[in-house]
C-alpha cells in the first residue's frame, strides 16, 4: 500500500493515470503531454508499474501502458486530486532531476 | 473454466442439493400442512426451505453463466480476468456452502444457530465479499482483442464502484438495520449490482467498434 501512496503523491503520475483512463497509450504519447525529460517520465512509469497501477505491454518497438486501478485505488486517486496532494517541485523524481 | 474448479463447484452444488432434498423429505409432513403450524413456525419453515433451495440454484446459475462467459467463442477474456473469475466462483461456493450448512443446522434443530446474530454475520460476510470482489474486479485486464480497451476499463471501474457501494450498504445494514428489512436490503443491493453489471456489459457489446 505504501507503494500506491507514493505513486499517487505525485501530480505528474496522477495525470498519467488520468490520461490512461481515456485509452492505453505508448510511453512516447504519454511523455508528449509533459514538459519533462523522457528519463524522468520513465522513472514515473516505473513507480506506477511497481505500485501495480498500470500494466505495460510491448508492441513492436513501443511499450503500451494501460490503467490497472482497483476501486480503492481509484478513490485514493480522486482524493489526492481533489486535495491537490504533492507539488511537482517537491516530488522525489523532480528533486532527483534537479540534483542531477 | 479449469477442471479442478468445475469439479469443486459442482460437487458443492450436488452436496447442497442432496441435503436440501433430504431435509425436504424429512419435513414433508410439515411442508404439506403449513396451516397447522403457528405463524412463527410457518414463517421459519418457509424462509428456511426457500434458502435451502435458493442457494444451490443460485450457485448453479452462477457456475453455468461463468462457464458460458469463459467459453465464449467470440470473446476470449484476458488470463488475469479468467483467473479472477474462477477464484470468485470458488469463494462464492465456499461462502454459499457455509450459509447452506447454517440453514441445514437450522432445519434440524428448529431455528438457525444464533438466529439474529447468525443472520447478521452472514450478511456482513456477504457485504465484505462484495466489496473485496468488486474492488479487485476493476483491476482485471480487458480482453486482448477488444478494440476499445479504454471504454472497457472505464466500464469495469464503474461497475466495480457500484459493487463496492452495494457491499457497503449490505455491510452497514448487517450492523445497523433492523432484522426484518435486511433480506430486502441484501436483495435490492445485489439486484442493483447485478443489473448494472449486465447493462454495462450489454452496452459495451452494443457500442463495440467494428
Amino acid at each position: 500500500m505504501n507503494r500506491v501512496f507514493k505513486a499517487l503523491a505525485d501530480p505528474t503520475r496522477r495525470r498519467v493515470l488520468q490520461l490512461l483512463r481515456e485509452r492505453p497509450m505508448s510511453a512516447g504519447e504519454l511523455s508528449d503531454h509533459f514538459p519533462v525529460a523522457k528519463a524522468t517520465m520513465s522513472a514515473h512509469f516505473a513507480v506506477l508499474r511497481e505500485a501495480d497501477l498500470i500494466a505495460d505491454e510491448r508492441q513492436g518497438k513501443s511499450i503500451i501502458y494501460r490503467l490497472r486501478l482497483s476501486v480503492l485505488e481509484d478513490a485514493l486517486l480522486g482524493f489526492a486530486d481533489s486535495f491537490g496532494i504533492g507539488f511537482p517541485a517537491m516530488t522525489e523524481t523532480s528533486k532527483e532531476e534537479g540534483a542531477g | 473454466m479449469s477442471r479442478r474448479t468445475r469439479l469443486f463447484v459442482w460437487s458443492v452444488i450436488a452436496a447442497m442439493m442432496l441435503l436440501t432434498a433430504g431435509i425436504a423429505v424429512w419435513r414433508a409432513d410439515a411442508l404439506t400442512n403449513l396451516e397447522s403450524l403457528s405463524k412463527h413456525a410457518r414463517l421459519n419453515l418457509t424462509v428456511n426451505t426457500f434458502g435451502l433451495v435458493f442457494l444451490p440454484a443460485w450457485l448453479a446459475l452462477g457456475a453455468l453463466g461463468m462457464n458460458r462467459m469463459l467459453a465464449h467463442p467470440k470473446l476470449r477474456l484476458a488470463d488475469d480476468q479468467r483467473r479472477f473469475a474462477e477464484r470468485s466462483l470458488v469463494s462464492a461456493a465456499i461462502f454459499t456452502v457455509g450459509v447452506h450448512a447454517w440453514l441445514v443446522a437450522g432445519a434440524i434443530i428448529g431455528e438457525p444457530p444464533g438466529r439474529e446474530l447468525g443472520g447478521r454475520l452472514v450478511e456482513a460476510v456477504a457485504g465484505v465479499f462484495f466489496i473485496v470482489n468488486a474492488n479487485f474486479a476493476a483491476k482485471t485486464s480487458p480482453p486482448p482483442e477488444w478494440p476499445d480497451p479504454g471504454r472497457w476499463i472505464r466500464a469495469t471501474l464503474r461497475t466495480g464502484w457500484v459493487g463496492v457501494l452495494a457491499g457497503g450498504v449490505i455491510l452497514a445494514s448487517a450492523i445497523f438495520a433492523p432484522v426484518e428489512p435486511m433480506i430486502w436490503i441484501v436483495g435490492g443491493a445485489t439486484a442493483v449490482y447485478g443489473a448494472v453489471g449486465v447493462l454495462s456489459h450489454l452496452n459495451l457489446r452494443r457500442k463495440r467498434p467494428a
